[in-house]
C-alpha cells in the first residue's frame, strides 16, 4: 500500500536520523514492489532476491549520507534498484570479457540473446509475463512502473531520468508492440 | 482490447511476490547489519518535527503557489504587452510586435476577400496614427519625419496587398471567363466595390491629413504622404475597373442568353426544303416560312 506524503517524510526524517525501526517500516512497505520490479529485468528468483536485499542496504546508507533532501522516496528505491540491475549486468559482462572492448561493446545484445534463452525455457512464452520479457528493456520497464507498481508518469519520469513527455511516448509504443506480439502469439483481448 | 490488456498486466501484481521466508530473512539480516555498523540512534528532536512541517508546507503550498504567480505574472505580463502594443505608434519599441500581431491575424484569416477588407482596416488605423503623430507636439521634425516613412511604409504594405489580391480576382474572373455562375459574379463586384469605397474613404482622410502636414511647413513629409495616397487611390480605381468589367461581362453573357433563346426557337422550325412542300404545317404558316426562305 502506498503511504501518504506526510507518513512518508516522517518516515524519511527518522530514517536520517538513524532510526532502524523507520528502516524496517520502509522495508515491510516497499520490499515486494521493488522485488517485482527488478524480477522483471533479471534472469532469475534468485538474482531478483539478491539485488533486492542490495537496494534496500544502498539505500539505507545513501539516505544516512546525503545532505540532499530526498523529495520521493518511492522514486529513489526505483531509481536505486534500477541503478543497481544495471551494475551487475555490467560486472557479469567484465567478468565474461575481460579487456576486449570491442566485444564490451557487444554485451548488450548477446546479454539480451541469453536472457531470452533463459527464458524460453522458464517461461510459457504466450502468457503475458513472457511476452513482457520479450519486450526491450525500456518498453518493459515503463510497462511494469505505471501498470503494475502504479507509478504516476511523474514518477516514472523520475525513475528513469527522463522528461514525461517521452516517458508518455515510450508508454505508449510499449503497449503497442506488446499487442502486436500478443496477437502475433495467437491471444487477443477483448 | 487495451483495458483487458491493461488489466492482465495488473494481474502479474497478485502473481509475481518474494517468498514470504526470504522476505523475513532478509528483513532480519538487514536490521542486524544496519544495528551493528549504527549503534547509536539518535533521538527525533521538535526543531527535526519543525523541519519537517516546514518541508511538507513548502512543498505542498508555497512551491505550487510560487508557480500558480510565476503563471500569473507571464499571463499579465504578456496580456499587458499586447495592450500595450496596441496603442504604440512608430517609433516605439512595442510598434513591430504591433505589426506581427496583425500579420498573424491576417494569416489565421483563411478567406482572401476578408483579409483583403482587414489590410484595409489597418491601413485605416495607420490613418489614424498618422494623425497622432501629427498632432503630437515636441517632437523634432527629422523624429516625426522618420515616424512617418515608417508609417506610410506599412500602410503602403497593407494597399499593396489589397491591390494584389485585385489582381488576383481579375484574373481569375478573366480565366474561369463564362463558366463561373452570376452568384460568383455578384459575389466580386460587391467585394470589388466595398473594396473601392473602402479606398475612397481612407483617400479622403489621407487628403486631410496632407492639409494638416502643409501647415506644419513639413515639405518633404507632404511627399511621402501623397505618394501613399496615390497608392491608394489607384488600388480603389483598380477595383471600380474590377467591379466595372465584371458588370460588363456579366450584360453580354445575358445578351449571349437572349440570342440562345432566339436560335432555340429557329431550330425548332422544320428545315427549309420542307416548309417549302409545306408538310408538317397547316397552308398559311407554309406561305409565311416559304417567303422567309426567299
Amino acid at each position: 500500500m502506498k503511504p501518504s506524503k506526510i507518513s512518508e517524510k516522517l518516515l524519511l526524517l527518522r530514517l536520517k536520523n538513524k532510526d532502524p525501526e523507520a528502516f524496517a517500516q520502509i522495508y515491510d512497505l516497499y520490499v515486494t514492489p521493488i522485488y517485482r520490479f527488478i524480477y522483471f529485468k533479471v534472469a532469475s528468483r534468485q538474482d531478483a532476491e539478491d539485488l533486492t536485499s542490495e537496494a534496500f542496504l544502498k539505500i539505507w546508507q545513501y539516505i544516512k549520507e546525503t545532505e540532499d533532501e530526498i523529495g520521493n522516496l518511492r522514486a529513489l528505491l526505483y531509481r536505486t534498484a534500477r541503478n543497481l540491475v544495471i551494475d551487475s549486468y555490467r560486472q557479469k559482462a567484465k567478468r565474461e570479457f575481460v579487456q576486449d572492448q570491442e566485444v564490451l561493446e557487444a554485451v548488450k545484445d548477446e546479454r539480451q540473446q541469453s536472457l531470452l534463452n533463459k527464458i524460453d525455457s522458464h517461461f510459457e512464452i504466450k502468457s503475458i509475463e513472457g511476452i513482457l520479457r520479450q519486450l526491450k528493456d525500456e518498453y518493459r520497464e515503463v510497462i511494469i512502473l505505471r501498470f503494475v507498481e502504479d507509478l504516476s508518469i511523474t514518477e516514472i519520469a523520475g525513475v528513469l531520468d527522463k522528461s514525461k513527455g517521452s516517458v508518455r511516448v515510450i508508454l505508449h509504443r510499449a503497449l503497442k508492440v506488446t499487442r502486436e506480439l500478443l496477437s502475433k502469439n495467437g491471444k487477443q483481448f477483448n | 482490447m487495451e483495458n483487458s490488456l491493461i488489466k492482465e498486466i495488473k494481474n502479474l501484481r497478485k502473481e509475481i511476490c518474494p517468498r514470504p521466508e526470504w522476505k523475513a530473512l532478509t528483513r532480519d539480516v538487514l536490521l542486524k547489519e544496519i544495528s551493528a555498523s549504527q549503534p547509536e540512534r539518535v533521538k527525533l528532536g521538535i526543531g527535526d518535527y519543525f523541519n519537517l512541517v516546514a518541508q511538507i508546507f513548502r512543498q505542498n503550498l508555497v512551491e505550487p503557489v510560487v508557480v500558480m504567480i510565476l503563471m500569473m505574472v507571464v499571463f499579465l505580463g504578456s496580456s499587458l504587452t499586447i495592450n500595450a502594443a496596441f496603442y504604440s505608434l512608430p517609433g516605439s519599441s512595442l510598434y513591430p510586435v504591433k505589426i506581427a500581431l496583425e500579420n498573424t491575424h491576417a494569416a489565421l484569416v483563411t478567406d482572401a476577400n476578408q483579409r483583403a477588407e482587414l489590410k484595409i482596416e489597418f491601413a485605416q488605423k495607420r490613418v489614424a496614427e498618422l494623425d497622432k503623430i501629427i498632432d503630437e507636439p515636441g517632437v523634432n521634425p527629422q523624429e516625426k519625419k522618420r515616424q512617418i516613412e515608417t508609417l506610410v511604409a506599412e500602410l503602403k504594405n497593407n494597399v499593396t496587398d489589397v491591390n494584389n489580391h485585385i489582381s488576383k480576382m481579375n484574373q481569375s474572373m478573366k480565366q474561369s471567363d463564362s463558366n463561373v455562375n452570376m452568384e460568383d459574379k455578384e459575389r466580386t463586384v460587391k467585394m470589388a466595390l466595398t473594396l473601392s469605397s473602402k479606398a475612397q474613404e481612407l483617400v479622403k482622410s489621407l487628403d486631410t491629413k496632407v492639409e494638416k502636414i502643409s501647415a506644419a511647413d513639413n515639405v518633404e513629409v507632404k511627399d511621402i504622404v501623397s505618394q501613399a495616397v496615390q497608392s491608394v487611390q489607384d488600388t480603389s480605381l483598380s477595383a471600380q475597373q474590377l467591379a466595372q468589367t465584371v458588370n460588363e461581362e456579366a450584360d453580354k453573357a445575358d445578351e449571349g442568353t437572349v440570342k440562345g433563346v432566339t436560335n432555340d426557337s429557329d431550330a425548332s422550325l422544320p428545315p427549309a426544303d420542307q416548309a417549302q412542300d409545306g408538310a408538317g404545317l397547316p397552308a398559311d404558316q407554309s406561305e409565311s416560312t416559304s417567303d422567309i426562305n426567299k
